[in-house]
């Protein structure tokens, strides 16, 4: 076997790798539409309280938030997932992780405060605690660094949001959603337009 | 030396589409056949002759299914497949490098 059959070899095995990973590439919109969403809720349960001070209905409105975001999550992950002719082992792991984080969050939200391991005013503190892991994760996954750094406010928002109540928290809130979501959201989406227009040319 | 190499070298991983088919599935948990088609630029039945001599060797799985209504044929590589595109590897450096020393 000559230098150049080879090197013709390694560049089939180069190319094929480079090919699989643009078309895995996550495009980030179940960050974004989920993000969004979280955004109008929580600004829309922030007024509601104001005005009529909810109390118990609070909770009724974030589990109508969660059924929806749920509902949007389901729908663009299946949505992309028909579309999709490839599996790999960071969707899979991601999918776990999501999994487990899911899980606690809704004993966060459902339980642990009716049994009265904490009050019902931590929750937006405890939610962001959990919202931090899932999002370092993907960005470790993807050898995505910013998007690392984007968990960060995820757990830098909930140390401001226990010194704070009522409207500010919420609007702490909604600069942790962004931040910690529709950003990484964006910036996955940047690099899987790019992946698909390296593609096309 | 290079003569030895090449008897040693896999013979079932030592034809482009089969050494392209082995390198999207060692990166992927599977792949479907469309997928494969539109990455190694072959056609049906070229790739469906690669997949089965790759099958028959025992370096990858082949699982037909439905997804929805429309029928699909998903590719994994087998734990044999793995190791034997790895050997493979090690067998193409080992010949870049014997090139090297013998400049």
């Amino acid at each position: 076997m000559n230098p150049i059959q080879v090197q013709e070899e390694l560049s089939i095995i180069k190319q094929m790798i480079e090919k699989t990973r643009r078309e895995t590439a996550e495009s980030g919109h179940f960050l974004i539409f989920v993000g969004i969403s979280s955004i109008f809720f929580t600004l829309f349960l922030a007024a509601m309280n104001k005005i009529f001070h909810l109390g118990y209905l609070s909770i009724a409105i974030l589990a109508v938030a969660l059924i929806i975001n749920g509902v949007i999550g389901y729908f663009t992950t299946v949505k992309e997932a028909k579309k999709e002719h490839v599996t790999t082992y960071p969707k899979i792991i991601l999918g776990h992780v999501w999994g487990a984080i899911g899980l606690p969050a809704l004993m966060a939200v459902f339980v642990l405060p009716f049994l009265k391991v904490y009050p019902f005013s931590a929750l937006p503190v405890v939610c962001a605690m959990l919202m931090g892991i899932p999002i370092y994760i993907t960005g470790a996954i993807y050898e995505l660094p910013f998007i690392k750094w984007c968990s960060l406010a995820w757990w830098g928002g909930a140390l401001g949001m226990a010194f704070v109540r009522g409207m500010p928290r919420a609007f702490i809130m909604v600069a942790v959603i962004f931040l910690g979501w529709i950003l990484p959201g964006l910036i996955m989406n940047r690099r899987y337009k790019n992946r698909s227009k390296d593609h096309e040319s | 030396m290079s003569h030895e190499k090449i008897l040693q070298l896999d013979p079932v991983i030592h034809a482009p589409t089969r050494l392209a088919i082995l390198s999207i599935l060692v990166t992927v948990e599977n792949a479907n056949f469309t997928f494969l088609k539109e990455s190694t630029g072959t056609t049906d039945g070229n790739l469906s002759t690669h997949l089965t001599k790759l099958e028959t060797n025992g370096y990858i799985g082949i699982r037909k299914m439905f997804k929805g209504k429309k029928p699909q044929t998903i590719c994994r590589i087998t734990e044999k497949g793995r190791k034997a595109f790895e050997r493979y590897l090690e067998q193409l450096e080992q010949i870049v490098m014997t090139q090297k020393e013998k400049r």
